[in-house]
């Protein structure tokens, strides 16, 4: 008999309450739910208290994600209202995302790859994916902290094939 | 995802970088609008032959052209023609796009690699062989968001090719800057065969209020129509669409620019929605030029 709570703890001991249906949004908790294993405190040893807060404050807004809304009157109406809500969504999510330096994002991509919720998953990297674009290879190398293990002969054969993606860095 | 540009530059961070590069599933999506002065034939054959059976969408030419800016229905003062002499000079149709570096059959890889494709967005290429490109677009059957701007082709044979060929086609637009005619056969294959129209966008058309009405009322499920810069119509076609308002899925109407328009038409239009019960149509934008 689970309950209609979820506890969830983080890395630093941080405790989080959560309705059922948001903390099925990580699935990694959801199977656990099915298993009947939540009925203590859920304790997720790879995720700090203010990154999981964050997590917990996208699962709120997007529980409502995966359900199904057939009691409106028509179709056309349900459509437009939801083609609404989800313009809504995602004008929220960049809002969301753009509270956070790519350092959080990196924190939360781990976290949310860890915990399995995949539409956050996918924002997140977006949103990575956004910051680089038009970086030189430098750049994004300092961004990732990255060592670049090409030799100069071999960096030079990639550059040469691809001259045509390099030439606005020049 | 990040833009095709942006992937090489990526890859040549360091070598895990380039060997994810490498993966077909990287140009599943090739956009090369941001390296519109550099890419040429060879560039986009490379690209696409990486991207072997994964290609979904290609994004090609220049979209912020220069003469582009005066076409947008999103602007709102259009610039007042003289006359299409004049008008093709200032809008520098005739003149290539500088810096475009594609030959007139720069898609013909795509009959090897495009059956897949759903999605083609070329920009202001300039002349393009017509035989050429019909035959790249034959082999895109899944296609169902084309958007062709700025390139000298005559749109007619693309219509027609889309009824025979591309019948899942969702989402057209169509700036014919070449001017060139359309007949009613063409509109009414187009009309038949390509039932899943919802959004379309046709500018620049030299349609009459016949064929207008024939597009505006014979895709069931079409929500969003422009017809900017159609010259031909007065707006009598507006007369059906006002009684049918009822049962149409359509949300957007535009037709800015479209100089014979009648006022008349439109208020007795306007007047016909008020009185429906219901007013699914949320969008209605004309603007009509005196002068």
């Amino acid at each position: 008999m689970s309950s209609n709570k979820i506890v969830l703890t983080s890395s630093d001991d941080e405790s989080f309450e959560v309705e059922e249906a948001v903390a099925r949004k990580l699935k990694v908790i959801a199977h656990m739910i099915d298993d009947d294993c939540a009925d203590k405190a859920i304790p997720l040893e790879n995720v700090t208290g203010n990154i999981l807060a964050l997590v917990i404050e996208y699962c709120k807004k997007h529980v409502l994600d995966d359900v199904d809304d057939s009691d409106d009157s028509t179709e056309a109406t349900s459509e437009n209202v939801n083609e609404e809500a989800k313009n809504e969504l995602r004008t929220w999510d960049a809002e969301f995302m753009k509270e956070f330096d790519m350092e959080t994002v990196m924190k939360l991509i781990l976290a949310v790859n860890y915990l399995n919720v995949q539409d956050l998953l996918g924002l997140t990297c977006q949103t990575v994916a956004d910051h680089m674009k038009d970086m030189s290879p430098e750049e994004v190398r300092e961004l990732f902290n990255i060592e670049n293990d090409y030799t100069p002969e071999e960096e030079d054969a990639i550059r040469k094939e691809n001259a045509w993606a390099f030439e606005d860095l020049k | 995802m990040v833009d095709t540009k942006s992937l090489m530059q990526a890859s040549t961070c360091f070598t895990m970088f380039n060997k994810c590069a490498m993966d077909p599933l990287c140009y599943s999506h090739i956009d090369l609008t941001k390296a519109f002065k550099y890419v040429d034939d060879r560039v986009l054959h490379t690209l696409l032959n990486r991207s072997g059976k994964q290609l979904r969408s290609l994004k090609l030419g220049r979209v912020d052209a220069p003469g582009s800016v005066f076409r947008s229905s999103c602007l709102p003062p259009l610039i007042h023609y003289r006359n299409s002499a004049s008008r093709s000079l200032k809008l520098g149709r005739d003149a290539p796009s500088p810096g475009c570096f594609f030959t007139r059959s720069c898609l013909d890889p795509l009959k090897l690699t495009g059956n897949l494709l759903t999605s083609l967005h070329i920009y202001f290429l300039g002349f393009m062989n017509m035989d050429s490109l019909l035959d790249s677009l034959s082999a895109c059957s899944n296609l169902t968001d084309l958007k062709i701007v700025g390139v000298n082709v005559l749109l007619e044979p693309i219509l027609e090719l889309l009824a025979r060929k591309c019948c899942l086609i969702e989402h057209l637009f169509l700036d014919n800057c070449y001017q060139g005619m359309i007949t009613y056969p063409t509109i009414k294959l187009f009309v038949t065969n390509c039932l899943k129209i919802t959004s379309l966008t046709l500018l620049d058309f030299r349609l009459n209020d016949a064929m207008a009405q024939i597009l505006v009322t014979g895709f069931r499920i079409l929500k969003y129509i422009n017809l900017s810069n159609t010259a031909g119509i007065t707006g009598s076609f507006l007369r059906n669409l006002g009684h049918r308002s009822n049962d149409s899925p359509l949300q957007t109407l535009i037709l800015r620019d479209c100089f014979s328009l009648q006022e008349r038409e439109v208020v007795e239009f306007l007047n016909s929605l008020i009185g429906e019960t219901s007013d699914p149509l949320d969008t209605l934008m004309y603007q009509a030029t005196t002068v």
